[in-house]
């Protein structure tokens, strides 16, 4: 299989965590060029120090790991309210797994700078995958838009079709920064948009802890403290399920293996008005408003093949060789 | 003698841009000039650029520093003034082609980074689309504790100019205006309330041609814009908007306004960038703008043919560069 080369582009936050160890351990298939940062389910010091944790814990201290954009266009960052990212993520972000200060350095540059340089420079098409607010990307796309026929693919964790979490209308990461989002939906690149919808089929259950402790590995065993955080007493989870919802993983299951993902070609909008709906992705799944389809919307998702490539990437660790 | 103004323009000319950059060079003991960044507005981001070198070049400034920007607003496509500016953004007088090249660095880096490293604070003045501006302030909010001022030109609290609503460079990014006026810094608002009220007269354009090389084309420049402004607008003459910008920073008592809140909306509809001027203080908000409704006219323009009068002992630019 030919190597991907791919933007990872986050807020971790612990599904992002998740999402980079399980990008970090497939070194066959994935080429990532650099790690960047944005706030998000943290402040910006907060996301790219969680980020450089991870790669110090995945034993990868060569990736290159940027520091982001710290706010949204219209700072409508609902992380201003401290308790929430706390009581979802903890307070450093990543649950109850305690990581020491990382010491691999950050890049010189802030994460908007790489990605257009990257794509300015780069002699394949670049696949995109942002897990987080799409700030870095969008200021990008409005700085330098030739970037944008540079890019493969944007594969991305946000929105929802049906209900949101952060507010009935909207999904997290499109509520931080609805302006960022329209100027990605609006761009013309293809899109896999992995929203609610699909993201909250892959949840953990105590069993898949159980496996992942029984690993007995450092990797397994930060992710099993990543994870309780979701099942301790009094836990403040997202509405509607048991334990903790891995929506961010889900857009590297489908890099690896988009067989385990259905969806459909449709257009999404983005509400960028300054009321509730503000960050709802609006989905024509049925075709009513005869536009263009600019996303490849998934809804359905095979859930026991996703959290067996999860386990087997996981366990690969700590044999994970560098790039 | 009043202490030098450390200065970016962030500009996209445009005729009136373009004096705006004029005057700035002209008065070299006021103003420390750290570059000139341009985005696409009145003209795409090519010609902006271009007639920013332009300006430089005509006043036989080739040392300033130029770096061209965000080709178009945040969220919307670029739309175009050319119809009053012409194609290429300076309608009336055809300007050799600079020697001068653009810096490589980006616009919005050249402003974090100058602003950042900047010894004591900046001044940031804005006579376009606000683009560059807003995508710096996400991207490095900290610019904004090392800004002195920001002097925008933009807004109407009456009518607007590009659409019943709307004056053009709030229209063209209303969401970059909107991040503008919500940064937590008060900005100083030079709107067209009083650029319509500070209009040139055939007698005035008549007597800056005498004014050298540089006043020939000043006046060329400004003829088309007072034809379009009488033609389409109920006043007397051609409003020259931006230069208001840079005579508010060599004479700020020309200038008369009070501390409002302004809020830029952001509707997809006719509402579309208008300035919601709170000039009665009706919504209780606290001001974020000092906004001028009042201009001296007379003192403007007297400061403005001084200023133009100064490069009448440039060499004409062919020669200047032989």
């Amino acid at each position: 299989m030919k190597k991907l080369p791919l933007i990872m582009d986050c807020d971790p936050g612990l599904d992002d965590a998740i999402a980079l160890l399980f990008a970090l351990a497939c070194p066959d298939e994935i080429n990532i060029l650099g790690i960047t940062t944005v706030f998000g389910n943290g402040p910006a010091s907060q996301t790219q120090a969680n980020a450089r944790r991870i790669c110090e814990l995945a034993g990868l201290t060569d990736l290159k790991v940027f520091g982001g954009c710290p706010r949204s266009f219209f700072m409508r960052n609902p992380t201003n309210d401290s308790t929430y990212m706390a009581d979802i993520h903890g307070e450093t972000g990543l649950g109850g797994c305690k990581l020491a200060v990382p010491t691999m350095p950050l890049g010189p540059q802030d994460s908007v700078r790489f990605i257009i340089d990257t794509l300015l420079n780069a002699s394949e098409p670049v696949t995109l995958a942002p897990i987080g607010p799409l700030t870095n990307i969008a200021c990008a796309f409005i700085m330098e838009p030739k970037i944008k026929t540079n890019v493969k693919e944007i594969v991305l964790m946000g929105g929802s079709m049906g209900l949101g979490n952060i507010n009935p209308s909207a999904e997290y990461n499109f509520s931080c920064d609805p302006q960022a989002a329209y100027v990605v939906f609006t761009s013309g690149v293809p899109i896999v948009m992995m929203g609610l919808d699909v993201t909250r089929q892959i949840q953990t259950s105590e069993d898949w802890l159980q496996t992942l402790t029984k690993m007995g590995t450092p990797v397994a065993q930060a992710v099993v403290d990543m994870l309780s955080y979701f099942y301790r007493p009094n836990a403040i989870l997202e509405p509607g399920v048991k334990g903790g919802v891995l929506h961010d993983p889900n857009v590297i299951g489908y890099l690896l293996k988009p067989e385990l993902y259905k969806g459909r070609h449709v257009y999404v909008e983005i509400d960028v008005s300054p009321t509730i709906m503000a960050g709802r992705s609006t989905v024509d799944w049925y075709h009513k408003l005869g536009k263009e389809p600019n996303a490849l919307v998934m809804n359905q998702v095979n859930a026991p093949g996703f959290f067996e490539l999860l386990t087997e990437r996981l366990s690969r660790y700590p044999n994970v060789r560098a790039q | 003698m009043p202490k030098q103004i450390p200065l970016i323009l962030d500009c996209d000319p445009g005729i009136d841009d373009f004096i705006a950059i004029l005057m700035i060079l002209a008065a070299p003991e006021r103003f420390n000039l750290l570059g000139i960044s341009v985005s696409g507005g009145n003209v795409p981001v090519k010609y902006t650029a271009l007639n920013a070198l332009k300006a430089c070049e005509l006043a036989g400034r080739r040392d300033v520093k130029v770096y061209a920007g965000c080709p178009g607003p945040m969220l919307r496509p670029l739309e175009l003034q050319d119809e009053v500016h012409g194609e290429t953004g300076l309608k009336g007088y055809d300007l050799p082609a600079p020697s001068m090249t653009l810096e490589s660095k980006h616009g919005v880096d050249f402003l974090i980074d100058t602003i950042l490293a900047s010894s004591e604070k900046v001044t940031l003045a804005t006579t376009g689309p606000v683009t560059n501006v807003a995508v710096a302030i996400v991207r490095e909010p900290r610019i904004l504790d090392n800004i002195e001022e920001i002097v925008t030109m933009g807004g109407s609290m009456a009518l607007g100019n590009i659409t019943p609503a709307a004056e053009y460079n709030f229209y063209a990014d209303p969401d970059a205006a909107h991040i503008l006026y919500t940064c937590g810094k008060k900005i100083t608002t030079v709107s067209i309330d009083i650029t319509h009220t500070a209009v040139t007269s055939l007698e005035w354009l008549d007597h800056i041609e005498t004014l050298g090389h540089v006043g020939k084309v000043v006046s060329a420049l400004i003829r088309p814009i007072h034809e379009w402004d009488v033609a389409n607008f109920d006043t007397e003459g051609g409003a020259i908007h931006d230069p208001c910008v840079i005579g508010y920073l060599l004479d700020p008592t020309l200038f008369k306004g009070q501390d409002v809140h302004v809020e830029i909306n952001t509707a997809f509809d006719v509402g579309r960038g208008r300035s919601i001027v709170d000039w009665w203080h009706k919504r209780s908000l606290p001001a974020n703008t000092h906004y001028f409704n009042e201009i001296n006219s007379k003192g403007f323009y007297e400061l403005l043919t001084g200023l133009i009068s100064r490069f009448q002992n440039l060499p004409k630019i062919n020669e200047v560069r032989s």
